[in-house]
């Protein structure tokens, strides 16, 4: 129980005055003379005990009222209700995801922003309150309601996914860190996506009410592109339409490159399907749009951007002539002298990564910190990275050396473990042939593979990338990682007969071609919405252009690295400036493609990512009178007001009965008067 | 106003109070009694003939002369002269608590009055009365005379008494049993604040001795009402103890304690033959006249 004047609860001490007035009153007592004691002695032995328990009761009694009474005019509520009334603590996490938009301009967002304004009108002035988006923005927490209340009337739902877990374990440490009553608002559209794989820790949600408001709608018509890959191998280029509604539908695509191609394709209820188109080599946007009016307009649109591509340069890293032979032989075929370069490992300090479209590293052994951090950037700005691990590339040493101690990251997409050498060789028995690398083959990727066979591999335990092919016994041949906006493809195995009869087979010197060419097809680095865009090392400032034409500059500070976060959909031109040089960036800012799924979480699963709190949850419709609810069954006056009546009622009740047992007793003398022997 | 009525009002202690002189309360209290008193009972008590008065309705036939009725057809009533022979011995208490009063007259004060009125009737009757006051022990100490100088000189006793003590009852009551030897009437004027059977063991003694006994228990009105209401430090006056009690609180567990110990005494004294008469200090006196003249006419 809260009260809303507790201030008056300084009067609670003045409870006390009826047992102040009961002693005074004692002390009063003057000595007066009787004959005898006798009678009085035994009266106080019998009577005198039941007497001092009904006064006691009735200065219980007393003190009672007088304690509610304080009650009362304090203003008692619950726990329950006190949140919406004198909350110390509230924290709001607004869901702007961009599925918040569907539906504009009458979309959930309204509702959020709406139901979020109406809590913060339903709070008092002491109490605390901090606003977190699932976007990442953040006020603090703060006593300032009405600052809350601009930023969330100033607000736009984002284009990005947000983190929803992020933003309610953020909110979670806030009111951990607190004691009292602390309230949690969610308010979110209930989108499966962001929902389905909660999972909050459950430490210092004890005594936190979490209250999600639901803004979402029913209605789920929606389609997207899940994304445009480009297989320039074949000269094409792949649309992946997803159908989020519960029926089919057919949609029209079309893709801008140059000139339209449009194309027509019924989807099945909640499925995808892969559309292609001829691929033109000419560099500029290149744009997939769905014809089709949904709730999100946005996730219809899918866009590339391709830079020209002749002057491609690559540059073998290798650490034993030998083991990088077969390598650059195959290199050597598709490309022109001018654009190959080898090099041993010791000299890489003395190149320019940037210069280089694609880096192959073979069999390169130890790796500095300040090559590794090199390689780093150059990834993050879309370098290419191809790495083939062999004998000089010690499992401890291949784990230990790129490690990015900084960041706390290990730049590959799996670890070494030990040399796993074979009595027979192996074959390749699973390859991921919808990959841009396979795409070719088709289904018959490991027909092509079949002779293709492995005497010794690194065994290597997968981090943060894609197998995409793999040897007998489940052993992971080929991975896929990424770091910014470049891909690192990790061999464990060099193309060594001593390993594998691979670079002997024809298969290798397609592959190593398709690899070159879908890697340096010249399409700009996709990012999603509020993915951050990090400029190079000693960037002093950087200007972003956003797909409107809107430019930005922002400035380095304090040594960090510039950072920027597109939010827009659509093709960014980012340009860093350092020392006098300008280098420029395509950056292709695409959506989330699960974003566009409208499917809704069952309510009835929410109060399992919330294990331990109260959880309730209210159609944002119903919040009003859900807060009124709230005061109104949360407020104890009433309820005091009731038993305080009783009370002294039932004090004026024994008091009278007292006196009226008192008028009872009858006089001793009438019955004596005449008694006589 | 009828005489009456006048002498019913004489006999109320409030109106007592206004006059002066143990004699002239005793007087008027005795006097106002007898004219308003019935014949038949205020006659002697000796067996010494007198002679002869008409009937009147209400006489004790037993005195009706038979011989008379049969010569003369007509009732006459036979007379006899007062015998002196009859001593009577007012034990007074003049123990602390019997200074105790809630209104305009003390126990003590009630008790002197009682003693000086029984005096002046037992004089008036020729009787000899005797006096023994006392609280833990015999203060004053009068033998029974029946002249009318003795009764001033007990009155002149009773208006000078001392300031009593604690009451110690029973022992002074064994004491005083010890020295009357010859058969008395014994009217214990007290409160009787003491161990009702000590008490009662100590007039049974005097019952060994063959004495009739009147208990005349003064009490005060408050003392059976206790009607106090608020918090008093009770202090006793006998023995100074105090007590802290709000009288309503103390109240039922007072009277029902109080009604015991009546009891007690009424059904211990009825059990020994001895008469108890509950005297409250706001009670005529004629009450007390009248139980003294209906126990002197069945006894002696």
């Amino acid at each position: 129980m809260n009260f809303l004047q507790p201030v008056f609860l300084w009067a609670l001490a003045g409870a006390g005055l009826p047992v102040l007035l009961h002693f005074l009153a004692r002390k009063k007592a003057k000595p007066f003379p009787f004959s005898t004691l006798r009678f009085l002695k035994i009266s106080q032995l019998t009577t005198g005990r039941l007497r001092k328990l009904e006064e006691f009761l009735i200065l219980l009694l007393r003190v009672l009222v007088m304690m509610l009474l304080v009650l009362v005019l304090a203003g008692p509520v619950s726990r329950r209700a006190i949140g919406f009334l004198q909350e110390q603590l509230v924290v709001l996490v607004l869901d702007d995801s961009y599925s918040l938009r569907a539906g504009e301009p009458a979309s959930p967002w309204q509702q959020t922003r709406q139901a979020a304004l109406t809590v913060l009108a339903s709070l008092r002035k002491p109490a605390r309150v901090a606003l977190i988006f699932t976007s990442g923005r953040t006020t603090g927490l703060t006593r300032n309601l009405e600052e809350v209340g601009q930023t969330i009337r100033d607000s736009q739902a984002t284009f990005s996914s947000g983190h929803l877990q992020t933003a309610l374990e953020q909110a979670q440490k806030i009111l951990a860190r607190r004691t009292g009553s602390r309230i949690l608002f969610v308010f979110s559209d209930l989108q499966r996506y962001a929902w389905k794989d909660l999972s909050l820790p459950e430490a210092g949600r004890e005594g936190i009410s979490v209250v999600v408001v639901d803004t979402g709608q029913k209605e789920t018509n929606n389609v997207g592109l899940k994304g445009l890959t480009l297989l320039p191998a074949q000269g094409l280029c792949q649309a992946e339409v997803v159908n989020w509604n519960q029926s089919p539908v057919t949609v029209e695509i079309q893709l801008q490159a140059g000139q339209v191609e449009k194309k027509s394709l019924t989807l099945p209820a909640r499925e995808s399907q892969t559309v292609q188109f001829k691929l033109s080599r000419s560099p500029g946007t290149l744009r997939v749009q769905l014809i089709r009016p949904d709730l999100l307009p946005e996730d219809n649109t899918y866009v590339l951007h391709l830079a020209p591509g002749e002057n491609n340069r690559f540059l073998l890293v290798t650490g034993k002539q030998e083991s990088s032979f077969y390598l650059e032989t195959a290199l050597a075929a598709f490309t022109a002298p001018a654009q190959l370069q080898v090099v041993s490992v010791d000299s890489l300090t003395r190149i320019s990564l940037s210069d280089y479209q694609m880096v192959f590293l073979c069999n390169t052994g130890r790796w500095q910190p300040e090559a590794v951090r090199s390689l780093a950037d150059y990834l993050r700005e879309g370098g290419q990275l191809i790495v083939f691990a062999g004998e000089k590339d010690l499992p401890e040493n291949f784990n230990s050396d790129w490690e990015l101690r900084e960041e706390k990251t290990f730049l590959m997409p799996a670890r070494l473990e030990e040399l796993v050498t074979f009595s027979r060789p192996a074959g390749v028995i699973w390859g991921e042939n919808r990959h841009p690398f396979f795409a070719p083959f088709g289904d018959r990727l490991l027909e092509y593979l079949k002779t293709v066979t492995f005497h010794q591999v690194f065994r290597s335990t997968v981090l943060d990338g894609n197998v995409l092919l793999k040897l007998d016994r489940g052993l992971p041949l080929l991975l896929e990682g990424h770091y910014g906006a470049g891909s690192i493809i990790l061999c464990p195995f060099l193309p060594d007969p001593a390993w594998t009869n691979l670079p002997r087979r024809p298969f290798f010197p397609v592959l190593v071609e398709i690899m070159m060419q879908t890697l340096t097809s010249g399409a700009s680095p996709v990012v999603f919405p509020g993915q951050a865009i990090q400029a190079p090392a000693g960037t002093e400032s950087l200007q972003a252009v956003s797909p409107d034409g809107l430019a930005e500059t922002v400035s380095a500070s304090g040594g960090a690295p510039i950072k920027f976060f597109p939010e827009k959909p659509g093709i960014w031109q980012f340009s860093f400036f350092r020392q006098g040089t300008t280098r420029t960036r395509t950056v292709a800012v695409n959506l989330d493609w699960r974003e566009g799924d409208l499917t809704r979480q069952e309510p009835a699963s929410l109060r399992e990512c919330f294990p331990g709190a109260r959880v309730k949850l209210i159609q944002a419709g119903n919040l009003e009178r859900y807060l009124t609810g709230e005061v109104t069954s949360g407020d104890l006056s009433p309820v005091m007001l009731a038993l305080l009546l009783i009370l002294f009622l039932l004090q004026v009740a024994a008091s009278n009965f007292l006196h009226q047992k008192k008028d009872r007793q009858e006089p001793l003398v009438s019955s004596f008067h005449g008694g006589s022997q | 106003m009828s005489s009456g009525q006048q002498s019913s009002r004489l006999l109320d202690p409030k109106v007592l109070s206004k006059l002066s002189g143990l004699y002239l309360v005793a007087k008027t209290v005795v006097e106002g009694f007898i004219s308003g008193l019935h014949r038949s009972l205020y006659r002697g008590f000796s067996v010494e003939f007198a002679g002869h008065r008409e009937y009147v309705a209400g006489d004790d036939l037993r005195y009706l002369d038979w011989k008379v009725f049969g010569r003369t057809d007509r009732t006459y009533i036979r007379v006899f002269r007062e015998e002196t022979n009859v001593k009577t011995h007012l034990l007074l208490d003049i123990s602390r608590s019997m200074e105790y009063s809630s209104g305009p007259v003390s126990k003590k004060q009630y008790a002197i009055w009682l003693a000086a009125c029984l005096s002046y009737l037992m004089i008036s009757q020729k009787d000899a009365v005797g006096l023994v006051v006392f609280d833990t022990d015999i203060r004053r100490l009068v033998k029974p005379a029946s002249t009318t100088s003795h009764l001033h000189h007990l009155l002149s006793n009773l208006e000078h008494l001392p300031g009593g003590t604690t009451t110690s009852l029973s022992s002074v009551l064994h004491l005083i049993a010890s020295n009357i030897k010859r058969r008395s009437l014994i009217i214990l004027i007290s409160d009787l604040l003491d161990e009702p059977e000590e008490v009662i063991r100590g007039l049974v003694h005097f019952r060994h001795h063959h004495h009739e006994i009147i208990v005349f228990h003064i009490l005060d009105p408050a003392e059976l009402e206790f009607s106090f209401t608020g918090q008093f430090q009770f202090l006793d006056m006998e023995t100074g103890e105090r007590l802290d009690g709000d009288g309503l609180a103390l109240r039922a567990g007072y009277q029902k304690a109080m009604a015991n110990f009546l009891h007690r005494y009424q059904k211990q004294c009825a059990a020994n033959n001895i008469s108890y008469a509950r005297a409250i200090t706001r009670t005529p006196f004629d009450y007390f006249l009248y139980q003294y003249l209906s126990l002197r006419a069945r006894t002696f």
